[in-house]
């Protein structure tokens, strides 16, 4: 079965439960949005004393619609959450998985279309003394195509089953979204970055083949790189270096540079502090193509 | 190679797009523009005074924010009071979000209470391509030597919830403040937030 295929039975689902759910509660984390359909979904069942698991919100969008990264780029907005959990029981920040480049009006922004899911590590005491938690989250959140819509909702998810640690029906979901945020870059890998007049140049050395190869650099930040201009990117041997444009607004406020390499294999956060320029008007050395 | 020649090129050519965008401190692009009430309005004839551009789309969640609340109007009415002259300017094309007739724009401005100098229709983009105005709201602030002084946000709090406008610092009143007292102004330039300016494609 394709996505697409996929897509179109879940909708078929929803819509089924749309009819069936108006008399019945089997669904309660379910809310209804317009263009964006949100669930609070986990990994465990239960909320075991001491053990910690990944909760995640879950937004399915529908085609061409989509929501934002934590830079959303030139325009919207990323999403909120403001948790809702028993005394003692700790959410923490949302986990962005790797975004992709979406082109609006002549801008750049980054987010997700399709079906993707924000994470959080949800933490319980040692002393707890139930292994059940009521989670509840209020979400906002923007979701765009031509227009934008601001959406709200409240999602509720009930860790009451079992006393073992249990895996939910979700739980294969959770951990593939988890594979897809970005990692440390490798131990012998180092990352530099220098200033240009126009330009940022970030130089990776001690780069392995299994990093993959590398297909984009994007800014943890706004105001620092201009997102509509690509990188420019060298491979040599081991090194990478990568050629990206200053934003308009870059200054001299900004010290440190955080961003996500992106490669065939995986997305590395980068967050590296930068030199300033040089007064030479030298170009930089860029690796010889062999 | 050739792939790194060809995108050597395509970044380049890129650069050259993007450098167009007006800096701070450059000599403001001069234009004409049509206003909802069919009067023309050329920005040298204002020279000697303060212009405000706020680019605007009714139907943008980030540009709601402002007007719902009532934030904007507030600006709108402190500063052309003070001798300012505002100019809302929409860039959506005929088709697009926030596109309105003259007639539309009229009754918005009476049902919203908004008080800009007037509202420029620039449905072909040309205002908005010439300042590089990029979402809405984008601000612009022109001095009285016809200098841009001021490019991006409203303020410091880029979403579209409104209780984010209390406590916000508004980089426009700030900017409007500093250079009506001859002193430099300290953020002049900014990343705009919002929504793309819906522009024909």
């Amino acid at each position: 079965m394709n996505s697409g295929t996929l897509r179109t039975t879940k909708r078929r689902i929803a819509t089924l439960c749309a009819t069936l759910c108006a008399i019945s509660t089997a669904y309660p984390q379910a809310a209804k949005a317009q263009h964006a359909h949100l669930s609070l979904i986990s990994e465990h069942t239960s909320a075991l004393p001491g053990d910690s698991q990944w909760i995640g919100l879950r937004f399915q969008l529908d085609p061409g619609w989509h929501i934002y990264w934590s830079n959303p780029g030139d325009s919207g907005e990323p999403p909120k959450v403001t948790w809702h959990v028993p005394a003692g029981v700790q959410a923490g920040d949302l986990q962005f998985p790797t975004p992709h480049r979406i082109a609006d009006h002549g801008l750049t922004d980054y987010g997700y279309e399709g079906d993707v899911v924000l994470l959080s590590k949800l933490t319980v005491p040692a002393g707890a003394t139930s292994n059940k938690a009521e989670i509840g989250a209020d979400v906002r959140y923007l979701v765009c195509r031509e227009v934008c819509m601001p959406g709200k909702d409240h999602l509720s998810l009930s860790l009451d089953e079992g006393q073992g640690m249990k895996s939910s029906p979700d739980a294969e979901l959770i951990r593939g979204t988890q594979a897809r945020l970005p990692q440390p870059l490798p131990f012998r890998a180092h990352v530099s970055v220098d200033l240009r007049r126009d330009v940022i140049l970030i130089t990776l050395s001690g780069k392995s083949t299994a990093m993959g190869e590398l297909i984009d650099f994007i800014p943890s930040d706004a105001q620092v790189i201009d997102n509509s201009v690509r990188p420019m990117i060298f491979a040599a041997g081991a090194v990478w270096q990568i050629k990206v444009k200053k934003s308009e607004q870059f200054n001299s406020s900004v010290t440190r540079l955080r961003g996500l390499l992106i490669t065939s294999a995986k997305a590395y956060n980068v967050d590296v502090p930068v030199t300033p320029a040089k007064k030479t008007s030298q170009n930089a050395s860029v690796p010889k193509h062999s | 190679m050739k792939q790194i020649r060809t995108s050597v090129f395509v970044v380049l050519a890129l650069f050259a797009i993007t450098a167009l965008a007006v800096k701070v401190g450059d000599p403001a692009p001069d234009f004409t523009g049509t206003d909802s009430r069919g009067q023309s309005h050329k920005l040298s004839d204002y020279k000697g005074k303060f212009v405000v551009l706020e680019w605007h789309n009714n139907g943008c969640p980030f540009t709601k924010k402002h007007y719902d609340s009532g934030n904007m109007q507030r600006l709108q009415k402190e500063w052309t009071d003070k001798g300012v002259v505002w100019f809302t300017v929409i860039s959506s094309a005929p088709g697009t979000q926030g596109y309105v007739t003259a007639d539309q724009e009229n009754e918005y401005v009476q049902k919203m209470h908004a008080v800009p100098t007037a509202a420029l229709l620039d449905p072909k983009g040309e205002i908005g391509h010439l300042y590089g105005a990029k979402t809405t709201p984008h601000m612009f602030i022109i001095n009285p030597q016809g200098q841009l002084i001021y490019n991006g946000a409203i303020d410091d709090k880029s979403t579209s919830d409104p209780s984010d406008i209390n406590g916000a610092k508004n980089y426009v009143s700030e900017a409007l403040q500093e250079a009506k007292a001859g002193q430099p102004v300290a953020v002049a330039t900014t990343r705009p937030y919002g929504c793309s300016v819906k522009y024909a494609d």
